[in-house]
């Protein structure tokens, strides 16, 4: 039996310390862990919220109007709701960034930046694998034991190209109108779409419970996905962890900071360093084993803090990668006029596929139909004053949707994180630095190009300037900054996490992941976290 | 310049603001939300704000017809101006409350020719709207920056 000391409480996490309890191991999980509210009244739609809450625009907009997206506040059409502010806040002040090219985010939430995941699981592929010390063989077990843990509905169809089909698939969850229209349309343009345009359309494969399971609840379309499901059928990592919690051999502590790790002379971890509060001194906790799963930024932190502290380098790590994201609005004309149903599911319940010239070079897209989402972003977009844009918005509002294109990423030598170091016993600071390849201008615009075609087809346009092109980070699918390699150098990992450089530590995150499809990585780093604690101990 | 420490003018705004976007008067907790929300930083006005969004903000006070001209100027020259970001604000109001998403946002009834015709009419408005804005804000300005000039 082995004791490991887990850092973090993400998708990684949580999966990998199932796994290693399930296999008769102790976990020592430490975790900054601030909580999720309680879901207010639990079983009502978004619109008996409106009607039954004493103060609804608290609860949409937030005690100090924080969740109102003005018109200086960027180009985002989605601002965090209230409810869901406790993923991104109280970051402690050790961990601090500074940033070039780069807009990160980091979570310091009991479950992790899945937390506010919109539930795409997207298995990756040989093609996807290539650069990875495994192939798809390897890591098929885990896809299906995490399929069966998270609970996944979906449909096996045209999209099954590009994702393979793992089991425990549970029926596909209710349609709204609008996703169920494009369906149909692609179903009767389908040949062309596929021989023309190399474009697949089909379910989004979504970790929402169609069936009831495990004491969680089928989805019941409430309409309140946006604000946090009350009814846990959206998986979230907090479910794992609660069952982890139900293990003997598991301890959670949460309110802990973990700053850095402590070697000996033959460089095995010892303790690690952790801060418990504010005016509190720092303590050790002693190691036999250290999991870093705090997420890719989080975890390098931790590594380049510890390697700063114990011989004084100043490493830099290469390769950090994330997917560009384009969001692109569209405006189905035969949906002009309708009502929209606001109790439907309202994440993305389609997706498309684009063929690239390479299996890797993949472009995802991901169909959200516009449903219960605050209208107030939008509508200030509308080059009209709000009288006259609230008038053409509402016979629009049931024909709008959004795709949001996701591209691949490589490991490049230019995109890297280093320490600033600080003075005395104050942490360094994280300098994150990103540049976007020579063509990325043109794969962006190649893509946009291809997307509008396809939503072309399918009988909706585009209106001109409104798509954004997110800058780089803003997906959150950072991996790539220790790679996964066959050979033994330093700052890479064995096929297992296992640090080349400090025998008995574990990175179980995206830290590892050589290459990046155009897909995102949650349900991989999952299967990823399980596959290491069945294989490594 | 509306004091925003005194609440009969932030809700003598709001009732003008509501009536612009809603055609009805505001609700007791829209008129609420809204005093709540002055409290805050981001629509406060004060010496921070350049003297023209003061004065787009003055003419949208008058009356729901001028706060259309004065948003049609906002929306095209001034975006991120003081007036469109309390309009945006009163608008996340009306859509989180349940007595008065049905006013901003439920479908236009009849048919689609309707719509459409509402469409060119409110086009139509927003232009002129636009003009009258223009012919009085834009001397405005002109002196603004005269007046800034010649202090400098």
């Amino acid at each position: 039996m082995r004791r490991i000391v887990l850092v973090g409480s993400g998708a990684s996490a949580v999966h990998f310390a199932l796994t290693a309890l399930q296999k008769g191991h102790e976990v020592l999980m430490l975790d900054v862990g601030h909580e999720r509210p309680e879901s207010v009244l639990p079983g009502a739609t978004l619109a008996q919220l409106r009607d039954r809450l004493a103060d609804p625009v608290a609860y949409f907009l937030g005690d100090s109007f924080e969740s109102v997206l003005f018109p200086t506040q960027g180009t985002e059409y989605y601002g965090f709701p209230p409810s869901k502010s406790y993923i991104f806040t109280g970051t402690p002040p050790q961990f601090r960034w500074r940033v070039e090219g780069f807009a990160p985010l980091a979570s310091f939430a009991r479950g992790g930046l899945a937390e506010a995941w919109t539930a795409g699981v997207y298995p990756f592929n040989d093609a996807e694998l290539a650069d990875f010390p495994f192939t798809y063989a390897d890591i098929a077990p885990y896809y299906d034991l995490v399929a069966q843990r998270i609970g996944i509905s979906g449909e096996v169809d045209d999209l099954a190209r590009f994702m393979p089909v793992h089991q425990h698939l549970l029926p596909p969850l209710d349609l709204d109108e609008h996703s169920s229209l494009i369906l149909r349309t692609y179903a009767e343009r389908r040949a062309s779409l596929n021989r023309r345009l190399g474009c697949y359309i089909g379910r989004s494969r979504i970790a929402t419970i169609s069936r009831d399971r495990e004491g969680r609840q089928a989805c019941s379309y409430l309409g309140r996905c946006l604000w946090g499901c009350p009814s846990d059928s959206l998986y979230t990592p907090s479910i794992t962890l609660a069952e982890c919690r139900r293990h003997d051999r598991f301890r959670y502590v949460s309110g802990v900071y973990v700053r850095y790790f402590r070697t000996n002379a033959h460089r095995r971890i010892t303790a690690v360093v952790v801060d418990t509060g504010p005016g509190k001194a720092s303590e050790d906790v002693p190691v036999d084993t250290l999991a870093l799963g705090a997420g890719t930024l989080s975890s390098c932190k931790i590594f380049l803090e510890s390697v700063f502290r114990e011989t004084g380098q100043l490493v830099t790590l290469h390769g950090l990668m994330d997917n560009q994201q384009i969001l692109m609005p569209f405006v189905n004309v035969r949906m002009l006029g309708r009502q929209y149903d606001p109790n439907t599911y309202q994440y993305h319940q389609v997706g498309l596929g684009l063929e690239g010239s390479t299996p890797r070079e993949y472009v995802h897209g991901q169909i959200t139909t516009l449903k219960t989402a605050m209208i107030h972003p939008i509508v200030q977009r509308v080059p009209f004053d709000l009288r006259t844009s609230l008038f053409l918005f509402r016979n629009l509002h049931a024909a709008l949707g959004l795709v949001n294109i996701n591209l691949h990423d490589t490991r490049r030598d230019h995109n890297t994180v280093v320490l600033e170091p600080a003075s005395g016993e104050t942490d360094g600071r994280l300098l994150v630095h990103y540049e976007t390849g020579p063509a990325e201008a043109e794969r962006i615009r190649h893509a946009m190009r291809r997307v509008r075609r396809v939503l072309r087809r399918l009988g909706c346009f585009v209106p001109p300037g409104m798509a954004h092109v997110r800058p780089m980070g803003a997906s959150v699918h950072y991996c790539g900054l220790l790679p996964m390699s066959r050979a033994r150098d330093p700052w890479t990992t064995s096929s297992l996490g296992q640090s080349h450089d400090f025998d008995n530590l574990f990175f179980v995150d995206g830290t590892t992941f050589p290459f990046l499809p155009a897909k995102n990585l949650t349900f991989s780093l999952m299967a990823n976290a399980a596959r290491i604690a069945d294989c490594a101990f | 310049m509306v004091d925003t420490t005194n609440p009969s003018d932030v809700a003598e705004e709001c009732r003008v603001f509501c009536r612009y976007l809603s055609d009805r008067p505001p609700p007791t907790e829209v008129l609420s939300a809204y005093r709540r929300a002055h409290q805050c930083v981001v629509v406060a006005a004060d010496a921070a704000w350049p003297p023209i969004d003061a004065a787009l903000l003055r003419i949208a006070r008058l009356g729901p017809s001028l706060t259309r001209a004065a948003d049609a100027y906002a929306v095209t020259f001034a975006k991120s101006s003081l007036l469109r970001r309390k309009l945006v604000l009163l608008l996340a109001i009306l859509e989180s409350c349940g007595s008065t998403i049905g006013a901003v946002d439920t479908v236009v009834p009849g048919p689609r020719v309707k719509w459409a015709a509402g469409i060119v009419l409110n086009v139509v408005v927003f232009a002129a709207a636009l003009c009258l804005a223009a012919a009085a804000v834009v001397p405005l300005r002109i002196w603004y920056r005269l007046a800034l000039g010649r202090r400098a």
